[in-house]
């Protein structure tokens, strides 16, 4: 097998293919960098007001700068992989392989190994490229400790586990074009199961509890409201005044607050759970506030949201017990506990990974073994 | 597929099918097939469209497996190498020249890139062709190009699934005498098909008739030039009328054009033509011929003599 890595290897290196995919990372990692650079400048003073937060802007854009690559690398391996080993079988080079006498499992596991070699290539070069941007403009770079290393290693895995699953699949499939057009939009869809099915690594009982609260909260200060009606309008009414400011933001607020109420939430949160979709922002909101990230966002949520309405019911009247009551809500969703350490984090990603990988080299294999070569 | 590895070359057969079976699906290709092909020999597969011939060839060279029975190979030397082939359409890369193509295969089975390609180029007459990229060569050019990638690595087994398809003329005499030159300088032990019978004739010493997924018959060329049937045919002016008259002589005759009658075996001229007259048919051409593979092939299974 060993000549035919070898062999793998030097056709990579030949197919123009491979200056593309190794010129990308170069490109993403310059734009991950002056992202990085961009967290650390005071221009982030308006965006983030959690003073724990800033506090670890520096480590908040190393991680940044390491792990953005996975926002973008799924879709370009995916493309790169399902080009690459599809053009193998429809050229006959495949063929070539089996009729020279190569065994299946020969052929299978070294397109596994070189394509996984590519793909690590990539993320080194990326990180290099990354960091060097963040060290010669940015401010500092924190790796704290060292453990950011060990942390980049989880969305390198995760990337390598999706590498794994395009490489099984062109060998598996028969058509050219189903995997690069299946491995396109299962990269996509990881992306953006991160973004819409935020929290779906934190402990299911916990979030009931705040969804409770949160529920009981807004009920209460509705009840408030329809006891003690504006008296001095300042707005001709409501939608005016929150066309006016915060319209956007009070929806936005709302939607993080009420977010089980969303129609796709249980089918992306179960996706979220079982895939490695949530690593950026686990990690990103992990680093950001190193414990109870969860409690801090339903927090901030609830207390924006009572901040807009406070702000509108100030326009009219006096709000004076309504403060009191919102303050008691934000103490009961402080005490709940739902810390998710580094470590947490880090086996649930891994141990996910590694039983994705363990599916798609095993049954991309079963088929391949079988596989009538036409 | 088994593979046996032999020591010191000898006159045995360089693969065996024993019971071999293939479905596709609920659809069974093949069938209880058993054949061997002796080393040295050049092998025609016989068979209309769809009766198995490409898929044997497949599982003869390890791109599809068996659903029953076993394929055993048996070469003097390593298996990686042993086999080149070409099933359906040549495996090249036609962004790359001749030589490229070949450096990859040179690559693939692990060997070292020496003088043994410039002797390759020239064997297949692509020596110069420079870097000229091969989705730019004639299809004969490029069916070379493709024995030339199968012939990487001295292998003992060629196998070629219609290697002469869509050639011109020019193109077929040019791989015919490519797979003589294999077959008598190299001793390389040939597998192939073809459509073209008359092509086949002029190369194969064995053949296995494939009909419907089953080996009907395997016989030696040799065989089937001493079967020793004679066929005459007959043109006239009325086929309907000249057909009692041979029946009468003690034939079987059939028709097979609008003016023409066919039967197994050789009539006396003379009686012939006066029985005819006597019945009323002017004869105008009477041509008596041997057997050959096509006629062989439709004696075996039946039907018209387009395969």
């Amino acid at each position: 097998m060993f000549d035919l890595i070898k062999f793998e290897l030097k056709r990579i290196k030949s197919s123009p293919l491979f200056y593309v995919v190794l010129g990308l990372p170069v490109l993403f990692g310059v734009i991950s960098g002056t992202i990085g650079v961009f967290y650390q400048s005071s221009m982030m003073e308006y965006f983030i007001v959690d003073p724990i937060a800033k506090d670890k802007l520096a480590l908040m854009s190393t991680w940044s700068a390491l792990s953005g690559f996975y926002t973008i690398f799924p879709i370009m391996g995916a493309l790169y992989v399902t080009l690459f080993v599809g053009n193998d079988m429809s050229s006959g080079f495949l063929r070539n392989k089996l009729i020279a006498g190569h065994k299946r499992s020969e052929i299978y596991f070294s397109y596994l190994i070189t394509q996984t070699l590519m793909a690590l290539l990539e993320v080194l070069v990326y990180a290099l490229v990354a960091i060097l941007v963040l060290v010669i403009c940015g401010k500092s770079v924190d790796f704290d400790g060292g453990r950011m290393f060990i942390r980049y290693l989880v969305p390198v895995f995760a990337y390598v586990s999706m590498i794994f699953l395009f490489t099984a699949f062109t060998l598996a499939v028969r058509k050219r074009a189903l995997p690069i057009v299946f491995s396109a939009i299962f990269a996509f869809s990881i992306s953006s199961i991160g973004l819409f099915a935020t929290f779906g690594n934190y402990p299911v009982s916990q979030y009931n509890k705040f969804l409770s609260v949160s529920e009981r909260a807004k009920a209460d200060i509705n009840l408030y409201l329809e006891d003690n009606p504006p008296s001095q309008p300042v707005y001709a009414d409501e939608d005016e005044y929150m066309e006016d400011e915060y319209e956007e933001d009070v929806d936005f607020y709302f939607e993080q607050l009420l977010t089980p109420n969303k129609p796709f939430y249980y089918v992306t949160r179960t996706l979220y759970t079982v895939t490695d979709a949530g690593i950026l922002m686990d990690y990103g909101m992990s680093i950001l506030d190193t414990a109870s990230t969860y409690n801090e966002e339903m927090t901030t949520s609830l207390r924006n949201y009572v901040e807009m309405e406070e702000s509108y019911l100030m326009a009219y009247s006096d709000v004076s017990g309504l403060s009191s009551k919102i303050n008691g809500y934000i103490d009961e969703l402080e005490k709940i506990e739902t810390t998710v350490p580094f470590k947490t984090l880090d086996a649930i990603y891994l141990v996910k990974t590694f039983i994705w990988s363990c599916i798609w080299i095993g049954g991309g294999f079963l088929i391949f073994r079988k596989k009538n070569i036409f | 597929m088994e593979f046996e590895q032999k020591s010191g070359a000898s006159a045995e057969d360089v693969i065996v099918l024993s019971g071999v079976g293939k479905k596709y699906g609920k659809s069974t290709v093949l069938k209880d097939v058993s054949f061997s092909v002796p080393k040295g020999s050049v092998y025609g597969l016989v068979g209309r469209n769809g009766a198995g011939k490409t898929t044997l060839m497949r599982l003869m060279t390890g791109l599809q497996n068996c659903d029953e029975g076993k394929i055993t190979m048996s070469v003097t030397g390593d298996r990686i190498g042993s086999v080149g082939a070409i099933v359906e359409l040549a495996s090249i890369y036609t962004n790359m020249s001749a030589r490229d193509n070949l450096v990859f295969q040179y690559m693939n089975l692990g060997r070292k890139v020496d003088e043994s390609l410039d002797e390759l180029l020239a064997f297949v007459g692509l020596a110069d062709t420079g870097k000229k990229h091969a989705g730019k060569f004639s299809l004969g050019m490029r069916q070379r190009l493709g024995i030339a990638v199968a012939l990487v690595g001295d292998p003992e087994l060629l196998v070629l699934d219609e290697p002469v398809n869509g050639l011109d003329p020019q193109g077929i005499l040019e791989v015919r005498n490519l797979l003589l030159k294999l077959s008598r300088e190299k001793g390389i032990t040939i597998v192939i098909s073809s459509h073209i019978l008359s092509e086949l004739s002029k190369l194969a010493t064995h053949y296995a008739f494939i009909e419907e997924g089953r080996v009907v018959k395997t016989a030696t060329a040799h065989e089937i030039e001493n079967a020793g049937k004679k066929f005459s045919r007959v043109t006239c002016d009325d086929t309907e009328k000249i057909l009692p008259v041979l029946e009468g002589m003690g034939f079987e005759p059939r028709i097979i054009a609008q003016d023409k009658v066919e039967f197994e075996g050789e009539a006396k001229l003379t009686t012939l033509v006066t029985t005819a007259l006597d019945a009323g048919v002017e004869i105008s051409k009477v041509e008596t011929e041997e057997t050959d593979l096509e006629r062989f092939f439709v004696g075996l299974v039946g039907g018209d003599t387009n395969v």
